[in-house]
């Protein structure tokens, strides 16, 4: 039930609605404006300088690793079948056992690793795509199209990702795309809202005026100012949304809403290892450990990150240690 | 302050009409036909007709969404495909089950999150700081399911403790409530983690006012400070929160009900997808938009009246 973490600085008094309670406090990612690539340089030194950060990103460099390389890592075939075996314990032929059917848990778990970035990364990028431009541009317009938006942004918000994609995954039919599809759409208001309020603050800013006041169409304005200053922090937010997508992706596979057997996928695992979870434990600790392992390098990292960049909880952090 | 509930009222009205004219719509543009599901490949035109005009498909998509939102305002949640029966009734009981588990886990969360929370910060910096913050760090970063499958793995499958599949029933209170505890802390992890880390960083921030040193200057004991002043200031968002929690541990009953095979609304909007009994599944989801509306309108009312520095900028209004 992850929430995507991306929270809004609150420019609306009603928006405690749609800012998510989100387990990280992500507002001081968005003080990286402040800071000049140099900058950011000296915090990514910092960050990595902390045990526990530096483990969280050797772990999502080991998952991104074992994701590309699955073929080449793999002693078996993720989907041959193989009944003989059938939930045969760890061996040293199969290192963690075998699920119902006889396949190899752990080249499945190898290639559920490249389902999960295959799912998680184009619909993550693509709720930010239409997001942050729909929030660019409606928090640029303003007015009423500002508050038509806002109530649609909400609307979307009011279902939590599970119920959206149980609604929509009735109608357009399990499969890979309907899954992005359907993660995409949870995430793109609240890319949406974030753009729209950074926006809103990059437009009180007196350069834009300035701007303006020396004759720079509106269009001028928006692409080559307000857009980089307002959406360059937000990138930071957006990986640190990724393992919101993979946990939404396995969850509905494990529904059996998602990806579909027999698709070497750890929500799948999930499922298959659920129906036969009183005889072995090997074909679903595989895909709990990755998952938790995973998402919990994320948090970790977004975690350290926002402490960096936000000098009063870094100050208090450093003071009690 | 009435003013701003009322502009409140009005902005969660709107998010509600948009959401049904969603669900409605939705059926028009998804491909496929909810008539055909019910009827088969081989149905005749004519029947394929006659089931649209029943089912009001033949009207235009803002008459049905007036017509649903009209009949949901009456308790009429439309025909279920399969059995025929109205959605309501169908709803009913599942409802009961799935509302007293979410109420379960939010009190659960609250019990050991906020304790949690409390000694965490009275200790900060100690060892048991450092445990409870790593905890919950791992607690709030892993999905509600992989939490679900691990307690039934250790507690039901390895030591037998409690039991793992059903949900029992009222008329035996003590075997309903021994089958609920299991689901409702699964679903409480995540929100005993949050919990913990709202209350420590809130009491924190509390405890660095000039007032509590104040205090301590002038001998207030140290539990007072902690207790009546720091922990009464951390509860004041946390208060506001519950609305917003109800929503999602209702959301995250899907997942809950599925593994320990509770009779719920998350097993029956799955089993009527399984179907494709869109009426259900229709109701269902409006049953949770309504809550997580409900319950942020609340959130967001609750925490005007509880921190009165809100009320001033109140009427700027819902939308600046």
């Amino acid at each position: 039930m992850s929430l995507p973490l991306s929270q809004e600085p609150d420019d609306l008094p009603a928006s405690t609605s749609a800012a998510a309670p989100a387990g990280l406090d992500t507002s001081g990612v968005l003080e990286l404006q402040a800071y000049t690539r140099r900058g950011l340089l000296r915090i990514l030194r910092s960050v990595l300088r902390r045990p526990s950060a530096l483990v969280a990103v050797i772990i999502i460099a080991a998952l991104i690793v074992v994701a590309v390389l699955a073929p080449l890592l793999t002693p078996h075939d993720p989907t041959k079948i193989d009944l003989d075996t059938a939930l045969a314990g760890p061996s040293s032929g199969h290192w963690l056992g075998t699920d119902s059917l006889g396949r190899d848990n752990l080249s499945r778990l190898v290639y559920g690793a490249r389902v999960a970035l295959q799912i998680a990364i184009p619909s993550i990028l693509g709720a930010f795509v239409i997001g942050a431009s729909t929030g660019l541009i409606v928090g640029y317009v303003g007015g009423a199209v500002d508050r038509v938006f806002l109530v649609l942004f909400d609307a979307v918000i009011s279902f939590p990702s599970v119920i959206l994609g149980l609604a929509l995954l009735t109608l357009l039919g399990p499969s890979k795309k309907s899954v992005v599809l359907v993660i995409a759409v949870s995430m793109i208001p609240y890319y949406g809202r974030l753009a729209r309020a950074q926006t809103l603050s990059q437009m009180r800013n007196e350069y834009v005026r300035a701007e303006r006041a020396l004759g720079a169409s509106r269009a001028r304005v928006l692409r080559s100012h307000v857009m980089p200053n307002a959406l360059a922090p937000l990138l930071v937010i957006v990986a640190i949304d990724i393992p919101t997508a993979i946990a939404i992706e396995a969850g509905l596979a494990f529904l059996g809403l998602g990806v579909q057997p027999p698709t070497p996928d750890w929500g799948v695992m999930l499922n298959d290892g659920f129906t036969v979870i009183g005889t072995s434990v090997w074909p679903i600790a595989g895909p709990i450990a990755a998952l938790v392992l995973v998402t919990t390098s994320f948090t970790v990292l977004g975690e350290t990150f926002r402490d960096e960049l936000d000098p009063r909880s870094a100050g208090r952090v450093r003071g009690q240690r | 302050m009435l003013i701003y509930v009322a502009k409140r009222l009005v902005l969660a009205i709107a998010v509600l009409v948009v959401i049904a004219f969603l669900l409605i719509a939705l059926v028009t543009v998804v491909p496929g036909d909810p008539a055909r599901t019910v009827l088969g490949t081989h149905a005749t035109p004519e029947l394929m007709r006659q089931v649209r005009q029943t089912m009001g498909l033949d009207q235009p998509v803002w008459e049905q969404t007036w017509n649903f939102l009209w009949g949901a305002l009456h308790g009429d949640l439309g025909t279920d495909f399969i059995t025929r029966a109205p959605v309501r009734d169908e709803l009913g009981r599942p409802f009961v089950n799935t509302l007293v588990l979410s109420l379960t886990s939010m009190i659960l969360a609250a019990a050991i999150g906020i304790p949690a929370g409390v000694v965490s910060a009275v200790n900060s910096g100690g060892v048991i700081d450092r445990i409870v913050r790593a905890v919950s760090m791992v607690l709030l970063s892993t999905p509600v399911y992989v939490v679900g499958l691990v307690l039934l793995l250790v507690l039901s499958v390895h030591f037998h403790w409690l039991p793992s599949l059903g949900g029992g029933s009222f008329s035996d209170p003590l075997d309903y409530a021994q089958r609920l505890l299991m689901p409702a802390f699964a679903l409480a992890v995540y929100w005993i983690a949050y919990l913990a880390r709202l209350v420590r960083s809130s009491m924190l921030e509390v405890l660095e006012q000039d007032f509590v040193r104040t205090s301590r200057a002038y001998g207030v004991p140290e539990s007072t400070i902690n207790f009546r002043v720091a922990l009464r200031n951390a509860l004041v968002p946390i208060v506001a929160l519950l609305g917003l929690m109800l929503g999602y541990t209702l959301a995250g009953t899907v997942y809950v009900e599925q593994i320990f095979g509770r009779v719920g609304l998350g097993s029956l909007a799955l089993s009527s997808i399984g179907n494709r009994d869109w009426p259900v599944v229709r109701g269902v989801v409006l049953i949770y938009a309504v809550a997580f509306v409900l319950g942020s309108l609340l959130a967001d009312v609750a925490y005007r009246v509880l921190d009165p520095r809100l009320r001033v900028e109140q009427d700027a209004g819902v939308f600046v």
